[in-house]
């Protein structure tokens, strides 16, 4: 297929996966009015794009149906046009002209400014543009995590059918090694690969390319878009709304903008946290507009937005469980006195049917159609209870200021006190953006205050966008106070105000400018990826799942992890030498026969376990394991590569 | 219909970034599994891995080059052959020996980089 006409292919595949469905849901629950702005509309049908089609995935999979191109082309189709009736019942008939003026004030509310357009664009362009950069030389696939995904979506892509979680591993018995029965795999959430897999059904473009990490990239670049009209809709009552909306979309986008959590997850291929981070400020905007303005279908969106996160990724949505607790914790705080008036207005928009719909059809699909894997495997158990390594005690509070950016952990910190101390702070929107906040920081850094028992790290990633709009609400409110004292003729205050915002966003631009340059220092290494995958093909045409079992090296071989999506024959086929420091782990006991078995091929260890589970070939990066095998009268070596070498141990 | 024109500009502008990356990181991918932009390198193996047949191919994906072969059996040359092989193809030998024994290498050479496969053949 030519280059152009599988590029044309792959557009319109995620046109049809990630924006479509999504706005005949706006489409069927709000229908034409001007309740969002056209690019409001945009970025909201791609989340709840995502969401929808996971579900109906899910749905169409567990009823038996196959999951093919044709059949992702009716689901989608039944579905627009399921949500075309419901609008054209709901809304067709409806005389719009009594709401004309103020839909008209409206417009001006949702438009920006000659200016504000020029700088969200330039922006925007700053932001693509750097990614795009880093992602150059990291867009060959290579990353372990993309490499486990894409097995997963590319066996649901294969067989039709929904993949059972589970994998087969070395497990010692009464003295001697085998190969396990299949056990269950808690560490991966259907939503995750659901979404690849359809694109590869419609587009045709294989797994071992461009195409997972463009997918992620657009999910990222969604996932800055979704906290720009977060923050605008947070802080759409002040007058400087929209400018603070666009300084957190600078501080998010072209700042930092490779750094972990984001185009470094894009290559690495962290789908989980990078659907989380455009999922959770999705739930959050629907929350604000439900509650703020009182309407009961902004609050079903939310719902509905955050049952995605629960079957996309388990750590996010365990995240917005304490978020939501955060949020909860800091309204009532602030709203003491008025909790019971507040309390029969919440009445009225959660006890309504859309609400209660959702939430029956989300109970009902967790009992009836799929439930995670994570429930079943009963992994929440293991992610509450005291921090059982040192790296889920906690981060300092350098660790969390490198994760987050030192501007926007400084900014976002004086924007969180700013807020809670401002009127303000008995707002939807301030407890919504505090709550937040508050929550992740708190997760991060002291986790045995709330009985946490997950690595640390990974919570820190979700840090950055709340401390990107806070940040820029402190920016703009110093800016804007230098201009209400420039009003009072208060002339030198106003000019050190004004240097003050201008000496603070050089230092955001300039902070976040450098983390850029660090992290596009990094070599492509496509070459040996190349090579990995050459040899891959090689023994997957000369052995089968039946007679062979293969071992294979993590440590030394370039995209290693790719190499299971030329066999399918198991999520753990081949077998693989992790990281070395994995089989010293005191709390978390591994076998050793895949450490032996290429570490110490000759000894009576590396023996017993060859003989146990009956492995016959390894593949190694011969300038580091090349010598245990070399001219040994055990093994042969059918193929000498630069980067790689297979040896075969004949039965 | 958009009546923001402000939004229209920032959606069409967002669209053009986007796709202008994606083909060109599309672009960018595609040539990297070509040959052309890879660093040189070429890989040595037997057409057969587990029977006594012991044809091998020497596939070059660097520029084209001279490649010098030999078999071994044990420590001793049995046969040997120079080839010139062009980029991004796969030459294929064609060795009758059917009754060697013992460890059976082959070593091909191109310049100062040398590989060898072996098979280890007991009847």
């Amino acid at each position: 297929m030519s280059f152009i006409l599988q590029q044309i292919l792959f557009i319109a595949s995620i046109i049809t996966i990630l924006f479509v469905p999504g706005y005949f849901l706006i489409l069927a629950i709000w229908g034409r009015r001007r309740i969002f702005s056209a690019l409001e509309k945009l970025i909201l049908a791609f989340g709840l794009s995502i969401v929808s089609v996971n579900f109906l995935l899910i749905f169409i999979g567990r009823i038996g149906i196959r999951i093919c191109a044709l059949s992702v082309i009716l689901l989608v189709t039944l579905f627009c046009a399921v949500c075309f009736g419901i609008y054209k019942r709901r809304y067709a008939n409806k005389n719009s002209t009594s709401s004309f003026s103020t839909e008209t004030a409206d417009q001006d509310d949702k438009s920006f400014s000659k200016n504000q357009t020029i700088l969200i664009i330039l922006i925007l362009f700053l932001t693509i543009f750097v990614k795009t950069i880093y992602l150059s030389d990291t867009i060959f696939p290579t990353s372990t995590d993309m490499g486990h995904h894409m097995y997963w979506s590319k066996l649901i892509a294969e067989t039709g059918q929904l993949p059972v979680y589970e994998e087969r591993d070395i497990i010692e018995v009464d003295g001697n090694y085998q190969v396990s029965e299949p056990r269950p795999i808690a560490d991966f959430i259907i939503g995750e690969h659901l979404i690849f897999a359809a694109i590869n059904l419609l587009s045709g473009a294989d797994f071992i390319s461009y195409f997972p990490t463009l997918i992620l990239y657009l999910v990222n670049i969604f996932g800055i878009l979704t906290v720009f009209i977060l923050a605008w809709r947070l802080f759409e009552k002040l007058a400087q709304g929209k400018n603070i909306a666009i300084l957190a979309l600078f501080l998010i986008g072209p700042l930092y903008a490779i750094s972990s959590a984001q185009a470094k997850f894009v290559s690495g291929g962290v789908i989980g946290n990078t659907l989380g981070n455009l999922l959770i400020p999705l739930t959050l905007y629907f929350c604000l507009r439900a509650f703020r303005e009182k309407k009961s279908l902004f609050l079903a969106a939310a719902i509905f937005s955050a049952a995605g996160i629960f079957y996309s990724h388990h750590l996010t949505g365990f995240i917005l469980l304490y978020i939501a607790a955060f949020i909860v914790l800091i309204f009532c705080l602030f709203n003491f006195r008025a909790i019971p008036d507040h309390y029969r207005e919440w009445k009225k928009i959660i006890f309504t049917p859309p609400v209660l719909s959702v939430l029956a059809a989300c109970v009902l699909f967790v009992i009836f159609i799929y439930t995670p894997s994570y429930l079943e495997t009963s992994a929440v158990k293991t992610a509450v209870g005291s921090p059982s390594k040192a790296t889920r005690a906690g981060l300092t509070f350098g660790q969390l200021t490198f994760t987050a950016g030192e501007a926007r952990m400084a900014l976002g910190i004086a924007g969180l006190f700013l807020l809670l101390l401002l009127r303000s702070r008995k707002t939807y929107a301030a407890a919504i953006l505090g709550g937040w906040a508050i929550a992740i920081l708190l997760m991060s850094l002291k986790p045995h205050w709330l009985h946490l028992n997950i690595p640390s790290g990974r919570i820190a990633n979700y840090a950055a966008f709340p401390l990107a709009i806070l940040g820029a609400f402190m920016l703009v409110w110093i800016f804007s106070q230098a201009q209400e004292l420039k009003s009072k003729k208060f002339q030198l205050n106003t000019r050190i105000i004004f240097s003050l915002f201008m000496l603070l966003l050089s230092f955001a631009a300039l902070n976040g400018s450098y983390d850029n340059s660090q992290s596009l220092s990094v070599k492509s290494n496509f070459t040996e990826a190349v090579q990995t995958f050459h040899a891959a093909k090689y023994l997957a045409e000369k052995t089968d799942a039946q007679n062979d079992i293969i071992l294979k090296d993590h440590n030394y071989l370039v995209a290693d992890a790719w190499i299971k999506l030329f066999y399918m024959r198991g999520y753990n086929y081949p077998f693989s030498r992790g990281f070395f420091k994995r089989y010293e782990d005191e709390t978390k006991k591994r076998e050793m026969c895949t450490l032996w078995m290429i570490s110490t091929p000759q000894t009576a260890d590396g023996q017993r376990c060859f003989a146990g589970t009956k492995t016959n070939f390894i593949m190694v990066n011969p300038a580091f394991d090349g010598p245990q095998f070399e001219k040994t009268p055990t093994f042969w070596k059918p193929y000498a590569g630069r980067e790689i070498s297979i040896y075969y141990k004949p039965q | 219909m958009i009546n923001q024109p402000s939004n229209k500009i920032i959606i069409l502008s967002l669209a053009f970034f986007i796709l202008v990356s994606f083909f060109f990181l599309a672009f960018i991918q595609q040539r990297q599994q070509n040959s052309a932009d890879q660093d040189a390198w070429w890989v040595l193996y037997f057409t057969d891995i587990r029977s006594d047949n012991l044809n091998f191919a020497i596939e070059n994906h660097a520029v084209a080059a001279d490649f010098h072969w030999e078999l071994f059996q044990n420590k001793d040359k049995m046969q040997a052959g120079d080839i010139k092989i062009e980029q991004g193809a796969v030459w294929t030998s064609n060795i009758q020996a059917t009754d060697l024994t013992g460890t059976i290498i082959i070593k091909v050479s191109t310049g100062k980089d040398k590989k060898e496969i072996y098979k280890i053949i007991t009847h």
